[in-house]
């Protein structure tokens, strides 16, 4: 992973790296085009994956770097492919191989067919019919922007192998074909910056479903009193979205109801009672 | 290109100030840091015994805004860094303002205590509960002088309207309401009122996707209570009038430079985000900050702005290695002097630019402590951008793009300027003979 601080003088083999490559870069504007062009593109990829998850990412700049990589990726596939050059992504690891600099054509021809296949697209089937857009999709989708069904608070991106962060998502299944923009919002390419307001994304997801592994026939109904600091809609049947808009409002630090009643299994039970309606 | 860190000892984190803000008179001066806390400054007042202590500023409060919180939904810190601070203009002896992070703004009252009351009959003066068979006769309290006490209280807190980062707030010049802005939406509050708030600004596309474009920065009007901007990191400004709809998702106008094809790169668009816009005091124009220029633009006319100056163009060469250290991705503001006449912003290597608008010449100065002593002249500073390097100059690798000047701030009717420079504040005054 590309570090924010370079000095020369560090031994580290990416930093090196990242150093002459982009000294090469600025200090003599001789690289070639294309080369120019996939430093930048990778750095965009590695950008996108730092996986510092602790704090919310911005989103200000997760557009701006996905607008990057959307303009490019549009003028290699304008260019007919013939000179692009797939990402080098080892999917073993969160980061970009940084001591394989992106080689000239010359160098390794078969690289160009690597677009169709590069691990990024996990089920190995054909990419470069599929519009920009979607490849792009793809990819941010990999960096971690997916909702997953229970979202877990491990960095999404991070995973060891790139599968792990699919298959949680429901809405991954036929990911290899062509999707048009629209479909399905739960799999958002921004989607990790918000979930509380995606009402679809719960509607689509039948919350019997999730948790009808959960054994709920020991706790009696009537232990009720560790649920009382959670709002509970006016009616019972409220949908869905309407209960997890009130989410948010308790959040705030000086109402601990929500999370005391998430974690314990008996008020689970309770919150799918006034969700479901039943 | 170095980013030079710890070369200076290492700073805490939460130290580094993150806004600046003088009040309406410029009698206080306000800094929010990564750490919540708020510290606000307070210009001494003249003395005939001391005519060179110019009124100079000292601590005047200090308090904790803001405290790190917990999405427990997301399951993702929310930062306790105060992202802007604004004054509301003062109405009796006690001073307000409000203070913003990530999520919830608050609106803070400062207030002096110089007396408190003595001669309590039941309890005394420390609290003790007197015993009530000593009471003999009765006394009425009486208001003593004491020491000078300066005390913070939270007012408002306006919460749980944001999704996204708040980047910007603004009072409207009805002093009834302000604005906040985040990403992709902005709220109008009323002052009073804390539980309700609504939307204008709404940019959100219905699929997520689709989204190429958030809002960076906005702004009311100075005099049109009605009217405010907000700025795109695609480089454009849009104006809003509150009256024309409840939404304001159509603008009223639209201000936009037409880019230019020879300066065309990789990260056009990067650069040209816009971190600051600004009015100025007269109302007439507004002023925008994108990675390298600053714009003054005159709200009559959309088609291109009316001067643009350049603040470090040398680094036009250097975008990729900037872009690489995420350095082009920082947030740069810009302030107006009293007069509208001269304009300010920050860059690297602990350099701020001023630029006058009327004679048209700029000049860069440095604050650091090494190369400046307190009450000096600041000597003016340049960067040599290739060949020969003179002497006082500093070439482009060696600036430290670590020191960054971000945040400013302009006194509203004197030559007085307080600059943050990570985790310092400097204050320059004009010097008088």
């Amino acid at each position: 992973m590309l570090s924010r601080g370079v000095k020369r003088k560090l031994e580290d083999d990416d930093e090196i790296m990242a150093a002459e490559t982009s000294g090469a870069f600025d200090s003599s504007s001789l690289l070639p085009y294309p080369q120019q062009r996939q430093l930048v593109l990778n750095m965009c990829l590695s950008k996108l994956q730092s996986c510092h998850m602790k704090v919310e990412p911005s989103l200000h700049r997760s557009v701006l770097l996905a607008n990057t990589l959307r303009q490019i990726q549009e003028e290699m596939r304008q260019e007919g492919g013939e000179s692009t050059l797939a990402p080098i992504y080892d999917g073993s690891s969160c980061t970009y191989i940084g001591g394989n600099p992106p080689a000239t054509p010359a160098h390794n021809p078969e690289l160009h067919s690597l677009l169709l296949e590069s691990p990024i697209y996990p089920n190995n089937s054909s990419v470069t019919d599929n519009t920009t857009s979607s490849s792009v999709s793809a990819i941010l989708r990999e960096a971690g922007f997916v909702e997953d069904v229970n979202p877990a608070p491990a960095c999404l991106g991070c995973s060891d192998s790139e599968e792990l962060c699919f298959s949680s998502s429901p809405s991954y299944e036929n990911d290899g074909d062509e999707q048009p923009l629209d479909s399905r919002s739960s799999d958002s390419l921004f989607g990790s910056f918000e979930i509380s307001n995606s009402t679809s994304y719960l509607t689509d997801l039948a919350l019997d479903d999730i948790f009808e592994d959960i054994d709920t026939s020991m706790y009696d109904s009537s232990d009720f009193s560790t649920v009382m600091s959670f709002p509970v809609p006016r009616s019972p049947a409220s949908s869905s979205e309407d209960t997890m808009k009130s989410f948010p409002t308790c959040i705030s630090p000086s109402s601990n109801g929500i999370q005391i009643c998430i974690t314990d299994l008996n008020d689970l039970d309770h919150i799918m009672e006034i969700l479901v309606g039943s | 290109m170095h980013l030079f860190e710890g070369d200076q000892g290492e700073c805490l984190k939460a130290d580094i100030i993150s806004t600046v803000e003088f009040n309406h008179t410029g009698e206080l001066l306000a800094t929010g840091d990564k750490g919540g806390r708020v510290v606000i400054f307070q210009r001494e007042q003249e003395s005939k015994n001391q005519p060179h202590r110019r009124g100079e500023y000292n601590v005047y409060s200090t308090f904790q805004s803001h405290e790190p919180e917990f999405d427990y939904l997301k399951s993702l810190e929310i930062e306790e860094k105060i992202n802007k601070i604004r004054w509301l203009p003062q109405q009796n002896a006690a001073y307000f303002l409000l203070s913003t992070n990530d999520k919830t703004v608050k609106l803070w009252k400062v207030s002096e205590r110089g007396r408190r009351p003595e001669g309590y009959n039941l309890k005394d003066d420390d609290g003790r509960i007197r015993d009530p068979s000593t009471i003999t006769m009765l006394r009425v309290p009486v208001l003593q002088p004491m020491d000078l006490m300066v005390e913070a209280t939270p007012r408002r807190v306006f919460s749980n309207a944001h999704t996204y980062h708040i980047n910007s707030i603004s009072v409207n010049s009805d002093y009834e309401t302000y604005m906040s802005a985040d990403d992709l939406r902005i709220n109008l509050w009323n002052l009073e009122i804390t539980n309700r708030s609504f939307n204008i600004v709404d940019i959100k596309p219905a699929n997520m996707e689709e989204l190429t474009e958030v809002i960076t920065a906005a702004e009311f009007h100075p005099n049109q209570c009605n009217t405010f901007v907000y700025s795109s990191s695609k480089g454009t400004i849009r104006l809003c009038d509150m009256r024309a709809a409840a939404l304001c998702d159509k603008h009223s106008k639209f201000f936009e430079e037409p880019e230019d094809p020879s300066n065309r790169s990789f990260f056009s668009e990067i650069i040209s985000s816009i971190s600051d816009v600004k009015f100025s005091h007269s109302g007439r124009y507004m002023m925008t900050r994108d990675y390298l220029t600053v714009k003054v633009w005159d709200l009559n006319m959309e088609s291109r702005p009316l001067e643009t100056y350049q603040v470090h163009d040398y680094l036009r060469s250097k975008l990729c290695s900037l872009y690489e250290n995420d350095c082009i991705f920082d947030k740069f503001e810009c302030v107006w002097n009293g007069s509208d006449s001269v304009i300010m912003t920050g860059s690297y290597n602990n350099f701020f630019r001023m630029f006058d608008r009327n004679t048209k010449r700029d000049v860069t100065l440095e604050a650091s402590r090494e190369n400046s002593k307190p009450r000096a002249i600041l000597k003016p500073r340049k960067v040599c951008v290739g060949g020969k390097r003179r002497k006082d100059e500093i070439s482009v690798d060696s600036l430290d793009f670590s020191k960054k000047i971000l945040h400013s701030a302009w006194h509203p009717t004197e030559n007085i300027i307080a600059v943050a420079a990570t985790n310092n504040l400097y204050i320059f005054q004009d010097k008088v003979n």
